[in-house]
């Protein structure tokens, strides 16, 4: 799937991991806000991870 | 995408495979681990779900995962391998892919977002590199 072609394929696994990710109307702040956090904390321990292993060290 | 220094959207994990059933074996038993369900229905895992499978879509307790085959050059899995960046962390080392490779996925799926990614990128790093992909630039 990794070659043109396959746009109507990607076009819907899209839109259903969009439907997936997208919290339910009504959800509480706070779990937005938890599920906003954890996304946050994950990216900066990758971050970190790469730096680390690149030896370059964002200011 | 993170990786690279753009972390304006994060919302999944994709795993670049090769075409390798050894390998597949060794992915399914890391999805099921992981307490890895079928996304569209959350059935068990079975071999057969990855096993000459160009996608599989699994939801677990790490999050979303996409396992994507590689495709044809630039995009299959040693060239992408090849130019990744190495990260470890919890004493566990892994690749993930690197500028170029990251440029060449979002070219190819072209989305709006995929532009404004890019557009966000090259805010990063300036000039981005872009290898020819068969079919979109040939």
């Amino acid at each position: 799937m990794l070659e043109p072609g396959h746009e109507e394929t990607w076009r819907r696994l899209d839109e259903e991991k969009r439907k997936a990710l997208t919290p339910l109307p009504g959800t509480p702040g706070s779990d937005l806000l938890k599920r906003g956090q954890h996304l946050s904390t994950e990216v900066a321990k990758l971050l970190r991870a790469v730096e680390r292993a690149s030896g370059h060290h964002r200011t | 995408m993170a990786a690279n220094g753009f972390t304006g959207r994060v919302d999944d994990i994709d795993f670049l495979i090769p075409d390798d059933v050894d390998n597949d074996l060794r992915v399914l038993t890391a999805l099921r681990q992981l307490d890895g369900l079928l996304f569209r229905d959350n059935a068990p895992l079975e071999d057969q779900h990855l096993l000459g499978q160009a996608h599989l879509r699994v939801v677990t307790a790490a999050g979303l995962i996409d396992v994507l085959r590689d495709g044809p050059l630039p995009l299959d899995f040693d060239t992408v391998k090849r130019k990744a960046i190495a990260a470890e962390y919890d004493d566990v080392r892994f690749l993930v892919a690197g500028l170029a490779s990251v440029v060449g996925f979002k070219r190819l799926a072209g989305r709006v977002r995929d532009e404004h990614e890019l557009a966000g990128l090259a805010e990063v790093h300036g000039e981005l590199p872009i290898e020819p992909i068969p079919g979109l630039d040939t």
